[in-house]
């Protein structure tokens, strides 16, 4: 008996009170934050260390037992229900802050820390850890990016996905690698972007690094009340069709609303439907929204409207929606907490949907949802005494998954799929692409040890009958282009033959074969498939020129916030996300990799599948999307993308300032990073030379850039108009660079520019810095060895990918894909169609 | 939570321990504020997880006896009450639960001695002081001691100040704007006799006339609180005949003792007291929400040197009966700075008999609160609860303060400020 040996050689390591084994310890185990399921481990052993949890791993892969991470076991999917016959590796002891550096705004920390600990350690910065579930109090950082977690205030600051930066991770054979840079720009395939999100099933991350935002100088609160959810959602859709982006907008029905008050008793207004919008920002930016915003809800039919920026006050309001959950444990004996999206314009007919089944059920529903990512979170509340009623509730529960499937949405925003909807991924996804996250998993984890069970669909047969469905409808799949495409990839598979997928081939250095590698074209997939505006969201073929992106999306007073390079150049989109490529204008809203929601692709089987969504709220199944940012069109054909867009800013003015030197420039951006300002991009021309751009609505610019003068401590000039925009033009162009030089980017941190300098200067390369140091442009001469920038990124402990120049290897100093990388190419592209990343070496 | 307990099986508390257990969901939101999953880091060692133990020996799965351990170290603090958004009665589940568990476990003969010895000495003020004296008498000898008997003589003060009973009136000054009945506590009269006299005075001064009664004890709450319900039983139904009906309130300085008093419903359930139970038990204040309500007659003259003063939040006060502002407004009234140091909802690991029965955890949580009291910079530290007073001041020398503050009764800053006697 393997278990058997395994418990042996456990007790010989870990002492009795960390090795629980009697029933009477192991009861409190038997469940997470879903007690709807059950099950009772041989052993959980308290890890207190990161060697131990290696240990535990290794020792679990000898013997062939499962094993589950555990953290404070507050899944609401099941995600950290025990395996029957297996372990237990609970991390709720690694919770220490190893690291907290204001200056590089991280934190290093271990899997076990809970969530809002980070946010109290990193206050004493003016700092604060965005993503906030509601569980937040307790939830761990491990168990938040093992399930992608997200919280209220994703509208505007993104998932958890979106502030990870890099982990140690141990793979379920006990394999170590690093994932992430801890640059905030990432270079190469988003390994750690697929690991975040992966329900345990990749391995346990022992050691995480997570970024950290300036606390936003002002927040304002409005609690505005409704006769109805639809006028609430009117509301919502006004909001955004102003061109208003809220860090967070709430909505709860009067069930929710009375749970809170039985419980925390927020004060809530007793009204049919309650909107929570908030703003938060820098304070002239975010009086300039809050006038606007109050334009918009006084418009709204709201019967009773509040405001406030008081930290108690706002405390309260957020403590009564945070507790929502739980509290309906006072309306109700029993009660199924769903998490599923839809797109933000269909949330009205989603409601009177739930409405309607909630009658036919004769079940109550009560409603608290993330109202501007279009997350619902019906609350089915039934009593489990009465025959039948868990049934019907659990019916009633699948039938809402189902609608939000048929609406294009995702069967869950938040909360993952855990053991809860191992059944409904098949609806959404289509068997190509469930039997593709399949392969992942066995390329990482052929035993299956790491969280059996979880999100992946027991495979059909054995007497469970699927539920398979279509997966989200595409157009795409008769396409003759696509066939073509598909067939071009297995013949090449057949007879041996290395593809390359090229675009517009702006970035020759990642796309012009090298050897027998066959170009594979894919610039005649072109065209936008949706954009809708008040969704902000939009899905284009991958041969789109991003440049025909940015014109649709103007019309609409639109924008995408990555801010692509070489648009002018005719880069397509396909071809920006392949690279992985951001421009300067990054830095307010993240890079290409937090744009990307959606995508379908053609593996290296010639299959097309399809990961992610379109709605901006989505953690079913692996995180493919972010895999293929980067991916250098090495792992598979980007045939079509899903965006988030946002609305542009009205205005735009720069500020450029010379600063003498490259000490006295890293002093300025230093004080402009703790400035508490919302800035658009922060580039760096050594050695003094600074250009800091805002954007917000007409006439509120001119007191925010005298604070940015006032930050700089430099007076400077002010660009505003088409001098502005050429400056910003000729960045993302790369017109800097001269002639005869191959540009490369490099992934780096802002503490770690000076050491760049003083190996790049005497180099003879020409240097840029964007995102406040996070991002590198090199062009390096054409003269000089390319070996030789491969040396200086390694000395930097930095990794570069080439983008323009003759066709080399691509990828550039340190990057660790190590074993993670390796398999899951292996699990994408098994025969190696597509080119390699190290053909050189 | 779903469960399979047979409540008729229970008795007449079976019903609500059952809805206690089903009104839990397991969301985890009671583990961050629970003193012993702070420092023991287990899921058995937190209220989630007591409740499914708890449920698993009700429905006859698990013996009492298998799992004493964690049940024992709940401090009973109800922390997690006030963090749990379910609003799942834990106090009253526990409290039931030590009851039923009491006559289905087994406990070694050293601790039956030593619960034995509490329950005779500790609430009976002739005895204890007896008891105190003979203790530090004795204390040199302590290493020989009975391991079990060793935290009690650690625990006790370095000397005993004399006996002062309390008249059996105090008049009220002035127009007479209440009229109250004082519970005078038990092991407070031993240890700190000061604190019922200030609040006699205090009450006085603000227009009470505050009455003794001369028949009570101990009311019970400690024996309540550890699953002595029938000795409980004994002490409340002599408290409940002790006190009059004719009074405004009947005043408790002690906040464990006040929530004791205000659970003796459930103690009665079922039971022909029980009426009388919750007619006591609804006139049951703690005397900082009575004076807060009743509003200072004059607030106190303005001190010389205004102190900043940390209050310390008795568990028995804000979890047990949601009790936080009164205090801290009738301190600012003194004028002094009043500052709550930081894990206020964390317990000092004084919890009634606790820090006898289990001193180690005791201790720890008894340094954590003490450091987190000396980080306020505070002159003073106030709090409502005996117990907590004298944890506190034993814990406080250690902390490696620049200073060691006071430790004071809440209502003993107000008598100050007043000029005291």
């Amino acid at each position: 008996m393997a278990v058997t040996e395994l418990l042996a050689s456990l007790g010989d390591r870990y002492p009795a009170d960390r090795l629980l084994t009697e029933p009477s310890r192991l009861a409190p185990y038997e469940s997470d934050a879903l007690t709807a399921f059950r099950a009772r481990p041989e052993a959980v052993v308290l890890a207190e260390s990161r060697d131990e949890v290696i240990d535990l791993v290794r020792r679990c892969h000898a013997e062939g037992v499962p094993f589950v991470a555990r953290g404070s076991g507050t899944s609401l999917s099941g995600g950290s229900l025990p395996v029957e016959g297996g372990i237990v590796i609970g991390l709720n002891r690694l919770n220490r802050i190893r690291r907290l550096d204001p200056a590089e705004g991280i934190a290093v920390v271990e899997p076990g820390v809970m969530n809002a600990q980070v946010s109290v350690a990193a206050a004493a910065h003016g700092l604060f850890y965005a993503p906030d579930p509601s569980s937040q109090s307790v939830c761990t950082i491990g168990g938040n990016l093992a399930f992608n977690s997200g919280g209220a205030h994703c509208l505007k600051y993104g998932m958890t996905s979106n502030h990870v930066l890099a982990a140690e991770v141990v793979l379920p054979d006990g394999e170590l690698v690093r994932l992430g840079s801890g640059s905030a720009e990432p270079v190469g395939p988003d390994w750690l972007g697929v690991f975040v999100g992966s329900e345990g099933l990749f391995g346990i991350a022992l050691e995480v690094t997570l970024r950290l935002l300036p606390l936003p100088e002002d927040t304002r609160t409005v609690l505005a009340a409704y006769p109805s959810l639809e006028a609430a959602g009117d509301a919502v859709a006004a909001t955004i069709a102003a061109g208003i982006l809220p860090v967070a907008m709430e909505i709860m029905d009067s069930l929710a609303i009375r749970a809170a008050e039985s419980s925390v008793r927020p004060g809530y207004p007793d009204v049919p439907a309650l909107l929570i919008v908030e703003l938060d920002g820098e304070r002239d930016a975010v009086e300039a929204d809050f006038g606007r915003l109050e334009a918009v809800i006084s418009h709204s039919g709201a019967t009773e409207v509040r405001s406030t920026s008081d930290p108690d006050e706002r405390a309260m309001i957020w403590k009564g929606r945070k507790s929502a959950f739980s509290a309906v444990g006072w309306l109700s004996p029993d009660y199924i907490v769903q998490d599923g999206c839809v797109p933000r314009t269909r949330l009205g007919e989603a409601l009177a949907a739930i409405e309607r089944m909630s009658a036919e059920h004769g079940l109550r529903v009560a409603n608290v949802f993330h109202a501007g990512d279009g997350n619902l979170h019906p609350l089915i509340l039934f009593d489990g005494r009465e025959p039948g009623a868990v049934d019907r509730a659990h019916a009633l529960a699948g039938e809402i998954l189902d609608l939000c499937i048929g609406l294009g949405g995702s069967i869950t925003g938040e909360h993952g799929v855990g053991m809860e909807k191992r059944e409904f991924l098949e609806r959404m996804f289509a068997p190509p692409d469930i039997d593709l996250m399949r392969r992942l998993r066995a390329a990482i984890d052929p035993d299956e040890l790491a969280n059996r069970g979880k999100m992946l669909p027991e495979p059909a047969g054995d007497g469970r009958s699927a539920r398979r469905g279509p997966g989200t409808p595409t157009a795409l799949a008769g396409d003759p282009r696509v066939t073509a495409l598909s067939e071009a990839v297995r013949a090449a598979r057949r007879d041996g033959i290395r593809m390359l997928p090229r675009g517009a081939g702006t970035k020759p250095a990642l796309s012009t074969p090298i050897g027998d590698e066959r170009s594979l074209d894919l610039s005649e997939l072109r065209g936008i498939v949706q954009h809708d505006p008040e969704e902000l969201t939009l899905t284009a073929l991958t041969g789109t020129p991003v440049a025909e992106l940015a014109d649709a999306l103007g019309e609409q007073g639109q924008y995408l916030p990555f801010d692509p390079p070489l648009a002018a150049a005719g880069a397509t989109l396909g071809g920006v996300v392949a690279a992985g490529t951001s421009g300067p204008g990054r830095v307010r809203h993240g890079g290409v990799r937090d744009a990307v929601i959606g995508v379908r692709f053609v593996t290296g089987t010639g299959e097309l599948v399809a990961g992610g969504g379109r709605v901006v709220k989505n953690a079913a199944g692996f995180d493919l999307p972010k895999l293929l940012v980067g991916s250098l069109g090495r792992l598979g054909a980007i045939v079509e993308l899903s965006l988030k867009v946002l609305p542009a800013p009205a205005e735009w003015v720069t500020v450029v300032a010379d600063l003498g030197s490259l000490d006295a420039a890293l002093a300025a951006l230093t004080r402009l990073a703790s400035a508490g300002l919302d800035l658009e991009a922060v580039d760096l021309e050594p050695p003094g030379r600074i250009s800091v751009r805002i954007g917000g609505p007409a006439g509120t610019l001119p007191p925010r850039a005298q604070r940015v003068v006032a930050a700089l401590g430099e007076s400077g000039e002010r660009l505003l108009g088409s001098d502005e925009a050429a400056l910003w033009t000729g960045a993302r162009e790369l017109a800097w660079a001269p002639a005869g030089f191959a540009v490369a980017k490099a992934a780096l941190t802002p503490g770690r520019i000076a050491a760049a300098e003083a190996l790049l200067e005497p180099a003879g390369a020409v240097r840029r810095y964007s995102a406040a140091g996070h991002l590198c442009w090199i062009a390096w001469p054409g003269d000089r060895s390319p070996s030789a920038l491969d040396a200086v990124l390694r000395e930097l402990g930095a990794g570069g990918v080439w983008l323009t120049g003759p066709a080399r290897d691509p990828l550039l100093g340190s990057l660790e894909a190590g074993e993670f990388g390796a398999r899951v190419r292996r699990g994408l592209d098994p025969d190696r169609v597509f080119a390699s990343y190290e053909r050189e070496r | 939570m779903q469960h399979e307990i047979d409540t008729e099986r229970l008795g007449p508390q079976g019903e609500a321990m059952a809805g206690a257990v089903a009104s839990c969901v397991h969301c985890g939101f009671c583990l961050p504020t629970c003193p012993t999953y702070l420092v023991m880091e287990e899921e058995e060692n937190s209220p989630r997880g007591r409740i499914v133990l708890m449920k698993e020996v009700l429905e006859g799965k698990l013996s009492a006896t298998e799992v004493a351990d964690p049940i024992d170290n709940c401090l009973g603090c109800q922390a997690c009450v006030s963090a749990c958004p379910s609003g799942v009665p834990y106090g009253d589940l526990i409290t039931a639960y030590r009851a039923h568990a009491e006559e289905h476990r087994e406990r070694p003969a050293g601790e039956r001695a030593q619960r034995t010895l509490v329950g005779a000495t500790l609430t009976r003020p002739h005895r204890f002081r007896i008891a105190a004296r003979l203790g530090m008498l004795t204390r040199g000898l302590a290493r020989f001691a009975p391991a079990r008997l060793r935290p009690m003589l650690g625990l006790l003060p370095e000397s005993l100040p004399a006996a002062r009973p309390l008249p059996p009136v105090f008049e009220a000054q002035g127009r007479r704007r209440a009229r109250v009945a004082l519970l005078a506590g038990c092991a407070q009269q031993v240890l700190d006799p000061e604190i019922g006299w200030a609040t006699g005075r205090v009450l006085a001064r603000n227009g009470v006339e505050v009455v003794v009664p001369a028949d009570q004890g101990c009311c019970g709450s400690l024996d309540m609180h550890t699953g002595r319900a029938r000795q409980a039983r004994r002490l409340a139904r002599r408290t409940l005949t002790a006190f009059p009906g004719d009074v405004d309130a009947v005043i408790t300085n002690a906040a464990g003792c006040g929530s004791g008093m205000r659970e003796y419903p459930l103690l009665f359930a079922g039971q022909r007291e029980e009426a009388a139970a919750e007619a006591l038990a609804a006139r049951v204040l703690d005397v900082s929400v009575f004076l807060d309500q009743l509003g200072l007659a004059e607030p106190p003259p303005a001190p010389e040197r205004p102190a900043r003063i940390a209050y310390h939040d008795a568990c028995h006060l804000a979890h047990a009966q949601g009790v936080r502002a009164a205090p801290r407004r009738l301190l600012a009234a003194t004028g002094h700075e009043v500052v709550t140091p930081a894990e206020p909802e964390i317990c000092c690991g004084s919890a009634g008999t606790y820090n006898i029965e289990r001193p180690e955890t005791a201790a720890e949580l008894g340094a954590r609160k003490a450091a987190n009291l000396i980080a306020t910079g505070a002159d003073l530290v106030a709090a409502g609860n005996i117990g907590c007073l004298s944890q506190i001041r034993t814990h406080l020398p250690a902390a490696n303060g620049d200073r060691i503050p006071e430790v004071l009764h809440t209502i003993q800053v107000l008598d100050r400020a007043y000029g005291g006697a």
